[in-house]
């Protein structure tokens, strides 16, 4: 779970600078790359937001296959020389992160949001089926008809008149409907208003926007998701636009912009009617009414939908990568004596160590710790005589460590018995190194087992 | 009609026919337009215009045999009541909402509207 929200952090970080990016480049790529590229290629992000997973070109960087808790590698240091330590991850692991609880809140805002959507998607289509009438007029049947036919749309399409709503519109997913207002619509703006909501069903926009609200709906923390939500929105009517309005006359066009004008007037009028609400200025009619007027020839925006799909699965690398070299290096760095170790909160640290020369030690972490843990250890060890030391050392204290003895630590002890439990002094939590010791005389070979960190 | 309460759905109904009419209503009109499709007593609809006199909705006046009944609500007042709100609200996030609308805008002024009518007469060639 806890790699899950970090991929789903990961996944909503690297989408917001992509949506970003695509937002702002939007201006520009409006006025080369058809309307119904720049759609498709938001619906590509859109999936890349609600999918947090990447396939990996690199399997190593698979989140799945970096191993939780567990040393990669372990190489003995040299008690007198300096130590030099990579670490797997930022230092942050003095702030626990109660993932359970970030996890919690994550799926009650989900689920809330969804469920909020339903009900309020719920309550719309009840009063919807409470007011609407069928419209029985047989020329506006006739007219949709030859539409649907025109159109190649072969499932069936109810007609309803619903007072109540201030703008055209299509509902249902699976036996769709339009609906209009009940405002006096002239027969070439019916024509106009009932062949874009077509456009839509034939789009199946319905589930496109379906799909977005899931998206919203898991990234609901993220407000990048909210704002893009809203591009979409506007990018989704733009394009059906520029679907319906192929190949016509600039004064169809002039048609079509003075009806959605009429359309928003009058709707307008009927919600100030329903609603005590004062009007201010929309820009995304001017856009629009913009883009319809638009007659220069568009490319074809394959490149920008590939490029969305690149940064979408190259998103999923960098941000893998990346953290995986961040040097926490204290003093000057001696390649060979390298120690790599995920850098995680308390739990269980695996221990393995092949060979500790006498009066070496290994230094693994940093790791939480709080004022009332409990330290079990659980170490076995081949070889005489040598006195496996384990303790754990404040983080600024590191750089003081000069021998598995020395240094403060908060906790040190010998293991004398396989089962080994110590109790934390009521210290400041806080990042702490495990340093693993042989303060002996002779070879420890084969320094197995875990240490782990709980509350119990 | 100051604490106008949202009619339960058969009430409904029955208002629909009654605003759908020319007053007088009666109850003849209403089982012919409703009580068949619903396949309701005339009891039944009895029952629910006497519960909408209750409320308000409608009154009744009797001549001679025949009861009759006349609104007394206006459709537009309680359409009003019913949805606009609802509307309001459903509008003011209606960006993710699962319609597919003719526009997205909310709020438009007049003027800006006639502006964009001008831009689009200009606009030749």
């Amino acid at each position: 779970m806890q790699l899950f929200l970090t991929a789903l952090l990961r996944c909503s970080i690297a989408m917001s600078v992509i949506s970003l990016v695509y937002i702002t480049a939007m201006p520009l790529l409006s006025k080369r790359y058809s309307a119904k590229w720049l759609y498709y290629t938001w619906l590509v992000i859109v999936i890349g937001w609600v999918f947090p997973f990447r396939p990996h070109l690199d399997t190593h960087l698979f989140p799945f296959q970096i191993p939780n808790i567990q040393v990669i590698e372990a190489q003995y240091i040299d008690v007198s020389e300096p130590l030099t330590i990579i670490t797997n991850g930022t230092g942050g692991a003095s702030a626990i992160p109660q993932w359970w609880v970030i996890i919690s809140i994550w799926i009650i805002g989900m689920v809330g949001m969804i469920a909020y959507n339903v009900w309020r998607h719920g309550r719309f289509l009840k009063m919807v089926n409470r007011w609407s009438e069928d419209i029985t007029n047989q020329w506006t049947l006739d007219v949709l008809d030859k539409l649907r036919t025109e159109m190649k749309i072969g499932m069936h399409v109810g007609l309803k008149i619903c007072p109540g709503i201030t703008s055209p519109m299509m509902i249902g997913f699976f036996s769709p409907v339009i609906l209009l207002p009940s405002i006096k619509i002239a027969s070439d703006e019916l024509i106009f208003i009932l062949r874009h909501e077509l456009v839509h069903l034939k789009r199946n926009d319905l589930w496109y926007k379906a799909l977005v609200l899931l998206a919203t709906a898991v990234h609901w923390f993220n407000p990048v998701v909210h704002i893009m939500a809203k591009a979409i929105a506007v990018q989704c009517e733009i394009s059906c636009d520029e679907l319906l309005l192929q190949e016509t006359s600039i004064e169809r066009r002039k048609q079509y912009g003075e009806t959605i004008i009429g359309v928003v007037r009058n709707g307008a009028k009927l919600q100030t009617a329903l609603s005590t609400d004062f009007y201010r200025v929309g820009k995304g009619i001017k856009t629009r009414i913009f883009y319809i007027m638009d007659t220069t020839k568009k490319k074809a925006g394959i490149t920008i939908l590939s490029v969305a799909l690149m940064a979408i699965i190259g998103s999923g690398t960098t941000f893998a990568s990346s953290p995986a070299k961040i040097e926490n290096a204290c003093t000057p760095m001696q390649a060979k004596r390298e120690l790599i170790s995920p850098n995680l909160s308390k739990q269980v640290i695996n221990v393995d160590v092949k060979t500790l020369e006498g009066r070496k030690f290994v230094c693994l972490g940093p790791y939480a710790l709080e004022g009332d843990d409990i330290i079990k250890c659980d170490i076995t060890t081949e070889g005489n005589n040598g006195n496996l030391t384990i303790k754990f050392v404040e983080d600024n204290k590191k750089r003081d460590i000069k021998g598995p003895l020395q240094g403060l630590a908060i906790i040190d002890c010998r293991i004398q018995n396989p089962d080994h439990r110590v109790k934390v002094s009521p210290s400041p939590a806080g990042s702490y190194w495990l340093v693993i010791g042989n303060d002996g005389g002779v070879v420890l070979n084969n320094i197995k087992g875990t240490i782990e960190i709980t509350t119990e | 009609m100051n604490d106008m309460k949202k009619l339960p759905d058969a009430e409904f109904e029955i208002m629909k026919v009654v605003w759908a009419n020319e007053p007088p209503i009666t109850t003849n009109i209403i089982m012919e337009q409703l009580g068949r499709e619903k396949e309701w007593k005339a009891q039944t609809v009895i029952t629910l215009l006497l519960r909408l006199v209750k409320r308000g909705f409608i009154r009744t006046e009797k001549n001679g045999k025949e009861r009759t009944y006349f609104p007394m609500v206006d459709k537009g007042d309680y359409l009003k009541f019913e949805t606009g709100d609802f509307m309001e609200r459903f509008h003011a996030n209606s960006f993710t909402s699962l319609v597919a609308t003719l526009y997205n805008d909310k709020k438009l002024k007049d003027s800006d509207l006639d502006e964009l009518v001008k831009w689009l007469k200009e606009k030749r060639d």
